[in-house]
Order: C-alpha cells, then structure tokens, then sequence
C-alpha cells in the first residue's frame, strides 16, 4: 500500500494517507490519551444519486428513490443470521450509520483493546452484502416508519419546502429515504446494483481515528479487504436553469409557531472554488448573522426570531449550491426583508476589516476543534473525502481566508434568486 | 468512589483535567426546589442574566467580547430533575495554549461569566421591563415551538398525564401561563432568593488545573451562601396509583406512543437496586440489542424507533415508539409482552451480556469529552451516587438475571398515551 505523511504544521499534528491497490483511501489518526476509537467507512454515494451508469455503458439507468438509504439499512444483514449490533455489542462498539444527499458512512466507537475486532465487523457490514426478497421485504415496515416520521417533522418539511421552491430538476430537492411510494420499488437486484457500483474501492475511505495501533490496523487490513477491479461511475447531472421555482412557499402543518427556511440559490462551483465559498460563508454567516451582529441585535430586540439565532446548511454538488437559513418567527416575510436589506447594504458599505479579523479567530478555534476529539476528525475526515479535498489543503484554505473572499460570497448572493418557505398553522 | 469538594455549605467544586482536551468548559449549576411559580420566573431570570450584565450592557457588546474570545461559546440552561430544577450557566473557551497572540481567554472567559451572574445591569434593584419583556415573549416562543416536535411533545404530555396534580408534572420552564404572569417587579427578589437558597455546584473541565481563576466566582457566591441555604429533600420516586390511558388528536402521519412502567410499592432507594433497574432497562429497550430493538422493530417491523429510558428521578421507565395509527395496538401489546418477558425471566444470559458490553463501552467514553464530564458530575451530584464511570461499569457487570428479574417485577404498566392523526388519512 502507497503510504503518506501527511503534516499539518500550524496545528502540529500530523496523519497518514494510505491507498491500496483497489483505489480504497485510508485515514489512520492515532490519538492515544483517549479510551475509544473510531472508524468510519464511507462511499461517494447518496440520495442525488439517482440516474447513474458504468463508464462505457450506453444507457442511464434509474433507481428508485431513497435507495441508498435503504442499502445502508440492509448493509446490516449478515448471510449467517447474525445480527451486526449484537456482534458489535459484543466488542462494547457503538455503532450507526447514516445517508446524506451524497454520502453514506458506516461508524462504530470502541475501546482500544477491542477495536480490532469492531474493525473486523465493520469491514464484513460494508464488504459483505447479503439480501434476500425476505430481508428486503421485512425492512420497508422499518423504513416506512423512518419516513412517516419525517412527514410529521415540520423542520424537515420546511426544508424541502425551501429547495422545491429554489430547484426545477436538481435531485437535491427530494427527501434522502424517499417515498412510500419509492421503497415499494426497491428489491434486491437494484440494492445489488447500486452496492456494484458505489461500494467499489476506489469510490470509499476508511478513516480510523483514536487510541490504536497502527501496525495491528495494518495487518488486519491485509487480510480482510477485498480487492475488486475499480469500478467508474457516471452519474447524471439534470440540466437546472439559473432561475428559481417561486418566491414563496406555503405549507400548513400542526405547528404553533411558524417555522421559516430563507434558500439562496448560488451559481454551482467546482473544487477550489467551491471550498473557498464555503469557508468565507462560515465567516459571512457570523458577520451577518451572529451574536454582536446588527441583524442578531434586531431579531433579539424585536423578539422577530425564537432565540435570535439563525441554522444554516450549504449544500454543494454538482448542479445546486445553496445556503438555507432557518429558523421561527411569527414574520418571516419581515425576517427575509430585514436579511435582504442587510445583505444590500454590506455589498454598498463593505465589511470592517475588524470584524473580519475578529470573526476569522472562530474559524481558527473551530479548525482546533476538529483535531480535538477522534469522533470530530472522523467525521471532518470524512467530509473531506466527500467532498474530494485533500485535508490539508482545506485546512491551509480556513487558516488563509481573506476579506476579499468574504466579498466574493457576499457578492454571489442575489436577492432575486432567494425562496422563502414558511410552514404555518392550520388555523392561521 | 470520587469526590465533590464542599467549599462551604451550599457551595460544590468539582474539577476533571486531562492534558488531553483542548477546551476549558466552566459551569454554575444553581439547584432550587421546583414550583409552578418560582420555575418561570427563574426560566426567565436566566435569560435576562445571560443577554447583558454592567460590563457588557448590549447584545452587540457581548457578542463581540465572545467573539475576541474565539467564538467562546456562553450558554444558559434549564433542566429538571424530578421536584428540582437546574438553572446552569457555563462557557465554553478554546485553552490557552491555543491562543494565537498568548491571550488570556481563561481568564476573561471567567470574568465574563463573573459579571453575568454576579454584577447583573439593573437600576432601583430592578431589571428593565425591556429585558425582561424580550426574555418573557422569547420564551413563550420556545415553549410554543416545543408543539412542533411531536416526539417531544407526546413526551411531554405523557408526563403531564402521568404526574397529574404532582410536581413531578410541572415543566422545567412551568407554564404558558406563569411565564406571561412574570414582571420585571418581582424579578430582582428571585435573583436574590436564587443565589442565596440555591445549592450550587461549579465544574471545570479542562486540559489544567486553573483552580485560581475562579476564585472571584467562588467568594461572590460565598457571600450570599450566609445562613439562607438549606437543603431540597429529594422527593420519592412514583408509586402506581391507578391505571391511566389517553389520547390525543393532531394532525399527523404517524402515530406517537408513550407507555409508562410505574413502581408497585414504595421502597428506600438504594444504589444497588436502582442499578438492577437501570440494567433491567438495558436488556428491556435501552440499547441496539434490547427485546424492544430485536422484536417490536426488527423482527415485527412496527416501528423505527421504539426504546426505553429510565428516569431516576421519578423512578418510572417510559417506552416511546412511532407506529403507524392502525398499529398503535399491536405495538402497545408488543411493548408489554416483552416487558412481561423479562418479568418471567424469558431472556437469555446472552441478552445481558450484550446489555453489559453495549454499556461497558458508552460510560467509557464520557471522560472523552469535556461537555460529557459536565453532564455526568452534574447526574451524580443530584442523585447522590458518586460512581466513577468504571466503578459504575463494574456495579453494573455484576447485576445478575434475578436481579433483573426482581427489579422488573417492582414495575407495572401506569400510562398508555397516545398522539395521533385520523385512521383514514
């Protein structure tokens, strides 16, 4: 296995890059003073994967939605009847899984002396599938729970409320675990297929982060991963138009306070690029939006957002870059128009020079706290991969962020290309 | 066996440091006896303390001073734990050594949170009404918005249900109704009452020992412990009165479930058993390998959630499962079947050991974890038990199948409480 160094010298740490023959990317982060460790096995393949084929295939082929999120459910057969959380209970492992719009990860936490064994588990979860008509079968109770569940979650709801109103065609705008309807299409060809073709090596990492031993690590590695020809994706990319779909977006629900999402619809960006907008828009978000901000001041003064505080998400791929803002109000329409004002006026007026330098020691102190924890890293790790950076370049990005690229973000957002979902109650 | 230094009477310290973290956090947990009344006006009180103080008399003034201090994280909260209620205040700041122009953020952090609780802005020894206006209305919202997690609501009417006319049934913030009922009149007399009756239990944690900066927060509080503190009598854990069922309409897709297990008889409460209880309530639904996991879910695909939490401070164990609405039958018969299980001893020595292994390793990590230590210390200041983590695990391998067994015959079905939509929508 090709074997790097990796040092990262404003925070002194340092880690190792390992690749095997199959094109799997593996992470080892020793970090002895702490009593667990952690694994997260992750694939490039989430719920925008939709429409996809193998490279020198001629036809795009389908899936049901919310397929990937059912794979990571029924990852958790074993073809001996055994059931993973038991075995991973065995070794004292914590253990979850989760789907995002363009990932799946597998984790478990335990402590050192059993962490091989864990590892061992984990390696069978992700490189054994077994399914079965049965198996199938038997989960979309589950699953359809999952999903009913998140029909009554009205956060949620306001979400993909907001990304229907910003995105025509982008598969971004459709719920991770689908539909009712969707799962009822999913069978154990298509979770085969789609396990080909996004479980291949060379579309996974495997970072490992915490309290062990890197040579036992490696020789376990040796003996269990299974090497596999690489296997290249296409993946479709929908044609999504500049514009928005509406303005506004209504949705009733069983609520007392409206729940607002602001969705600002960006140019897609690639790379670099795109890294740089997400690091100065962290620094923005605090500028506009943060506590000692003139906005934080309006809507604590005025009582105009539940606990003054705005969540936000960025969301980046190939055809969507968008920046959905969140939040409670009994005015959202006052809300975006006090944002849309502020935002005007910090694209005439600038940003203080103070204020940036102020607020870019957060983003300092967030860098340290990614290498402060195994189960941070992990998953900071994690994301780089995802997101196709290499971890020391996103970290030399963060620590050489300047206002002009604050500017830039600022400029890209365009008032016009903004959709505002409310979910209100019934009775208003 | 770990310690909890008392500074005086009323006054606790506890410090964990492990060059390990990265991070100082600090807390102020202010313990008071829980009332209808005095919880929305201590709920509100927080708030005004956390939003300005003398030195920094605006939101615009503070945010920045945490922002010179990396993003310094200041949070104010409020827990219940049975009849007490818990107004913490805490911060939490990047360590020294970190600093990038050698700045003392310790120090100020400290300080800030000094001048927040102790040298509050207020004028005639009265907060402004706007202060207390914006708290009182911001508060209101967050108990409104509270409807909007359904889970979280089924909770909570669950426990009203439940606890009907005792304390254990009034919330953590009261009442609607009692935080509308809040003046900025009456509100200086509670910070008084506040920091004089409360027992109060500071922690730190972080990668030094920095005993001496919170030395000004140490003798400030000292000067109000002078004779007013006394003593919460914890309040007995719950005993099955009668058998009580309801439901409720909203507007949803999936059916919500809470059933709550009540003790049978009243017991003195020791280690031991509740242990026993706390072990059962693993083997029962409290993990990934539970009866309630491996059955109700996975093998009878009712649900995708379905777990049980004990609660030592009421004593009670709650279930709480979402299930279609035709199914909130079955699984509610389900729940009970494989809680009768285990009261008849029909689990596997292997069901516990799973149990044992799955905890084993989750009280293990929470010294990993600066934010962990906090909540931990804070559990055991208030249940009186001051197990380390591994001297817990250790109680906890040595409870056997009949103890399990006897701990779930003590408990018997108390609460079927149900949250639903219509069957035909």
């Amino acid at each position: 296995m090709e074997k790097n160094i990796v040092e990262i010298k404003r925070l002194k740490e340092n880690f190792a890059i390992l690749k095997n023959k199959s094109g799997l990317t593996i992470i080892l982060k020793p970090m002895q003073n702490f009593s667990k460790s952690v694994a997260v096995f992750c694939t490039r393949f989430g719920s925008i994967d939709r429409k996809f084929k193998k490279q020198g295939e001629k036809e795009f082929k389908t899936v049901p939605d919310g397929v990937a999120h059912y794979l990571e459910h029924k990852l958790f057969e074993n073809e001996d009847g055994s059931i993973t959380f038991e075995l991973y209970a065995k070794e004292k492992a914590l253990a979850n899984a989760g789907t995002s719009f363009d990932s799946t990860y597998y984790y478990f936490a335990s402590p050192p002396e059993t962490f091989i064994n864990a590892l061992k588990i984990l390696l069978d979860l992700v490189q054994k599938p077994y399914f079965t008509d049965e198996n199938v079968e038997k989960e979309r109770g589950i699953i359809g729970q999952e999903i009913s569940m998140g029909e009554d979650d009205p956060f949620w709801k306001t979400f993909f409320g907001c990304l229907k109103g910003l995105y025509h065609n982008s598969s971004i705008k459709l719920r991770i675990d689908g539909s009712i309807d969707s799962i009822a299409k999913i069978d154990k060809k298509v979770l085969y297929d789609c396990y080909e073709n996004f479980y291949n090596p060379n579309n996974m990492a495997l970072i490992l982060v915490g309290n062990f031993k890197e040579e036992d690590v490696l020789n376990l590695l040796k003996i269990e991963l299974k090497e596999k020809e690489p296997v290249f994706v296409d993946r479709f990319v929908e044609n999504e138009p500049q514009d928005i779909v509406e303005k506004f977006s209504i949705m009733k629900m069983s609520v007392k306070m409206p729940i607002f999402a602001i969705g600002f619809k960006i140019s897609p960006k690639k790379g670099n690029e795109a890294l740089k907008f997400k690091v100065g828009f962290k620094i923005l978000y605090e500028i506009l939006f943060g506590e000692g901000s003139s906005l934080y001041d309006l809507f604590y003064k005025k009582g105009l957002v539940v606990g003054a505080e705005l969540d936000w998400e960025l969301l980046a791929g190939e055809n969507h870059f968008a920046i959905i803002l969140m939040g409670e109000s009994e005015n959202p329409r006052k809300v975006l128009d006090e944002i849309s004002r502020e935002i005007e006026k910090k694209k005439v007026e600038g940003i203080d020079k103070n204020q940036f330098e102020l607020v870019k020691k957060i983003v300092y102190k967030d860098l340290v706290e990614q290498f402060s924890k195994p189960e941070k890293l992990a998953s900071f790790m994690s994301d780089c991969f995802v997101e196709n950076v290499e971890i020391a370049d996103k970290v030399e990005l963060i620590a050489n962020i300047k206002l002009e690229d604050v500017l830039d973000c600022l400029r890209e957002i365009d008032l016009n290309r903004v959709n505002l979902a409310v979910t209100e109650p019934f009775d208003n | 066996m770990f310690k909890i230094k008392k500074l005086e009477k009323g006054l606790n310290y506890y410090c964990h440091v492990n060059e390990k973290f990265k991070f100082n956090i600090i807390t102020l947990n202010l313990i008071v006896e829980l009332n209808e009344k005095n919880a929305a006006q201590n709920a509100v009180l927080a708030s005004v303390l956390r939003q300005s103080s003398n030195k920094y008399k605006t939101n615009r003034e503070l945010g920045n001073k945490l922002r010179s201090l990396y993003g310094a994280d200041f949070f104010c909260d409020v827990k219940k734990a049975g009849n007490r209620q818990i107004i913490v205040f805490g911060i939490e700041v990047l360590d020294d050594d970190f600093a990038l122009e050698k700045e003392e953020l310790l120090k100020e952090a400290v300080n800030l949170l000094f001048e927040a609780i102790f040298n509050p802005k207020i004028e005639d020894e009265k907060f402004t009404k706007e202060a207390v206006e914006i708290e009182k209305k911001d508060l209101i919202e967050v108990v409104k918005s509270a409807y909007s997690d359904k889970r979280q609501h089924a909770f909570k009417q669950a426990i009203k249900t439940l606890f009907e006319g005792d304390v254990f049934a009034i919330d953590k913030f009261s009442s609607l109704k009692r935080l509308e009922e809040v003046e900025e009149k009456w509100l200086y007399k509670s910070y008084i009452k506040l920091l004089k009756e409360a027992e109060v239990l500071i922690s730190f944690v972080g990668p030094k020992e920095r005993f001496i900066c919170l030395e000004e927060i140490f003798k400030a509080f000292s000067n109000f412990k002078k004779g007013d503190f006394r003593e919460i009598e914890k309040k007995e854990h719950f005993i099955f009165k009668n058998f009580k069922e309801k439901q409720e309409i909203d507007n949803l897709t999936q059916a919500k479930l809470v059933v709550a297990l009540s003790k049978k008889e009243k017991e003195k409460i020791n280690i031991d058993d509740e242990i026993a209880i706390e072990m059962m309530n693993y083997v029962f639904g409290g993990t990934a390998t539970s009866l309630l996991f491996t059955n109700v879910r996975e093998k009878e695909s009712l649900c995708y959630f379905c777990r049980s939490i004990y609660n030592e401070y009421y004593g009670v164990i709650f279930v709480e499962s979402g299930v279609e609405i035709k199914n909130v039958e079955k699984a509610y018969n389900s729940i009970l079947a494989e809680f009768e299980k285990i009261k008849r001893g029909e689990f596997t020595e292997e069901d516990i050991n799973k149990a044992k292994s799955t905890v084993d390793g989750a009280y293990r990590f929470i010294f990993d974890n600066e934010d962990k230590v906090h909540t931990y210390i804070l559990s055991c200041f208030l249940t009186d038990v001051y197990l380390l983590p591994e001297e817990k695990i250790k109680k906890l391998q040595n409870v056997t199948k009949s103890d399990i067994i006897k701990a779930a015959n003590k408990f018997t079905v108390s609460l079927k409480y149900v949250l639903k939509g219509v069957e035909n929508k």
